[in-house]
């Protein structure tokens, strides 16, 4: 299968952050959920994709072009959304779409417009007075228009309400449809991911957590319930982000560590959210301990 | 074909596929021969995965319900098959022989469990 | 070089909706006192076009263009190089608006119909309509002037970052203070060499070459502190 996205061995530091190791790869043709908890690198990993951030050492290949040598022509196939608009607020869609055009080889101004219209978006009104959906959808739009291969969300869908999410997740498996392109979509409303993604990777403390299928990930791990008496010793030390309470315990586990446990323990499938509370759980263990 | 996914449910949404499609087509609410949406059709109609569409696919596929015709995509498969008779008989004995093991288990008579199945039945 | 022409149409529409109608207003009114009081008047449309370029850094930091300039297939350079030939484009646009507009007014010599055409005033007016040397230097020394010091200005600003603008406006006058105190004092001594300032030529056609040669040195001092500015922030992420 061939990769829209490629990073391997991806590092960066900055003063109090590093991305450690970062390497992760998508398919053509499919969704991959970006999470992690805030602060865990998910934007720092965006920025060096998009050559804002200059990589310390690792490589990164989209479209199998590397992201430093040829950084404009990925960028001519490339869409991007980030958590806040980054047009000029004064100006009106038209406006917009008149400087934007001579920027892209394939800008078709036709499926603009038909897209503002389909998202109803008013073409008069100062993109600076659009709510906050209504942005998301206009560089959405801006994407679309430039028939970008592989379209990268950094955030946003935070600060948006729940029926402008759902028109995100429609205008993405809309777009995925054609199995020639690709979504990197970075949130930590996982949620959003859980239904459309078909991978996910997971980020935490600059480092890869978990990179795969959303399914794998959904099926490899359950939270476990019970009294902390049950636990046999072999599987406690297995426990991720072990949590006592007065009346018994609860942790993630692996589901491969599942057999033998006793029957008075119960368990059932993380959801992506779960796995993120127990991840920054165990860091917290062991912080402690 | 219609198919409704409830998010809440315990059962993956690949299985919520299967099960439905499955119902439709033994009951001929989609007849044999016909198209079937295309995998990135599917998900996208569903808002769901590429992966899991693909999924249900294959194992309808498997189990002898729906073809795969190189290039053109998916089709219910020819429903003279005898096959799927069979199968979902051996479905339901199985999940007959497990409700009948349940059942002893928790200390019901036979009549209690045959009780309990016609009350079931009944809806 | 068409990526600069796309980065500059860009800043350009940018600036229009802000600035196009202050700055009719300003080179109408510009204009229509020149036509009865002094061409010289025309030159104040240099400070005008200063509407088409402030507002850019303004919305760019507002709108977050750094992401923008993440995201289009551009060169980061050629984003900072456009930046400085809008400047100097602007400017020189204003230039020849001005000496178009000069030369009418100076050819209408509308003073004519003010009333009193004997008094002090009108006289005076007059005056301004006889000297064209004047006209000459003022344009040419105006756009000079404002060209090397905002091309100047954004190369600073650019590098060292707006929040410090002022200190850098008050450290270059501070500079350029100590310079002209010391070539004063020097001079009172008479410790300067004596300078021989070239004559200015009489005729048009030299004239016109002096014009040329001041635009050319301009244009190249703002692509000098483009690139400049241009490597110095290609260094930096966005």
């Amino acid at each position: 299968m061939e990769n829209i996205l490629e990073i391997s061995g991806l590092n960066k530091a900055y003063d109090g952050f590093a991305l450690k190791d970062v390497s992760f790869s998508l398919p053509k043709g499919f969704i991959m959920g970006f999470v992690g908890e805030n602060g865990s690198g998910k934007t720092t990993t965006i920025r060096s994709i998009l050559n804002m951030a200059k990589i310390d050492s690792g490589k990164i290949t989209v479209f199998g072009l590397d992201s430093v040598s040829d950084t404009i022509e990925i960028k001519e196939r490339l869409g991007v959304v980030f958590d806040s608009l980054y047009l000029a607020e004064h100006l009106n869609i038209k406006q917009i779409e008149q400087q934007l055009k001579p920027f892209y080889k394939d800008w078709d101004s036709g499926e603009f417009f038909r897209r503002i219209k389909e998202f109803d978006l008013p073409e008069n009104k100062k993109v600076g007075d659009f709510s906050k959906g209504m942005k998301m959808k206009l560089m959405i739009a801006i994407a679309l228009s430039h028939n970008a291969e592989l379209i990268i969300l950094d955030e946003p869908t935070s600060g948006l309400d729940p029926v402008a999410r759902d028109e995100l997740l429609d205008i993405l498996t809309e777009y995925i449809e054609d199995e020639n392109r690709g979504v990197l979509f970075s949130t930590h409303i996982t949620a959003d991911v859980e239904r459309i993604a078909d991978y996910v990777t997971i980020l935490h403390n600059g480092k890869v957590w978990y990179t795969g299928t959303k399914d794998e990930l959904s099926e490899g791990y359950a939270v476990i319930k019970g009294a902390e008496n049950d636990i046999p010793p072999e599987i406690k030390s297995r426990l991720i982000g072990f949590h006592a309470y007065r009346n018994g315990f609860d942790a993630l586990i692996k589901t491969d560590d599942l057999a033998g446990i006793p029957d008075t323990l119960e368990y059932e499938k993380a959801s992506i959210d779960e796995i993120l509370v127990y991840i920054a759980k165990e860091d917290k263990n062991e912080r402690h301990s | 074909m219609k198919i409704i996914l409830k998010n809440k449910s315990e059962l993956p949404i690949y299985e919520q596929i299967e099960q439905q499609m499955k119902a439709q087509i033994l009951d001929g609410t989609v007849t044999e021969d016909e198209q079937l949406p295309s995998i990135r059709q599917l998900a996208r109609d569903l808002k769901i995965s590429v992966i899991t569409t693909t999924r249900a696919y294959n194992d309808l596929a498997e189990e002898g319900f729906i073809i795969s015709v190189a290039g053109k995509g998916y089709f219910v498969a020819p429903r003279n098959n005898e096959l799927l008779r069979e199968r979902m008989l051996y479905e339901m004995e199985d999940g007959l022989e497990k409700a009948v093991i349940n059942g002893r288990n928790a200390g019901l008579g036979d009549e209690e469990i045959v009780a309990a199945l016609r009350k079931f039945m009944e809806g | 070089m068409k990526d600069i022409l796309k980065v500059m149409r860009f800043d350009f529409l940018t600036a229009k909706p802000l600035a196009f109608r202050g700055f009719i207003i300003v080179a109408v009114i510009c204009f229509t006192l020149s036509l009865f009081f002094s061409p010289l008047i025309t030159s104040y449309i240099t400070f005008a076009v200063l509407i088409f370029i402030i507002p850019l850094q303004s919305v760019a930091d507002k709108s977050s263009f750094n992401k923008l300039y993440g995201i289009l297939p551009v060169k980061r350079k050629n984003i900072t190089r456009a930046r400085f030939l809008y400047l100097f484009l602007a400017y020189f646009f204003a230039e020849l608006l001005e000496a178009v507009l000069a030369v009418i007014s100076f050819n209408l010599k509308m003073y004519k119909l003010l009333p009193n055409q004997d008094g002090e005033a009108v006289q005076l007016f007059k005056e301004s309509f006889e000297d064209t040397t004047l006209i000459y230097v003022m344009i040419i020394g105006v756009f000079a002037f404002i060209c090397l010091m905002f091309s100047y200005m954004e190369m600073m600003a650019q590098i060292f970052g707006r929040e410090n603008e002022m200190k850098i406006i008050l450290i270059t006058l501070g500079v350029l203070t100590a310079i002209a105190i010391l070539l004063s004092v020097l001079n009172n001594y008479d410790m300067l060499p004596p300078i021989n300032v070239p004559k200015l030529p009489e005729d048009i056609g030299g004239r016109t070459i002096v014009a040329v040669i001041i635009n050319v040195i301009m244009l190249g001092i703002c692509l000098l502190f483009g690139e400049i500015t241009a490597s110095k922030l290609a260094k930096r992420e966005l």
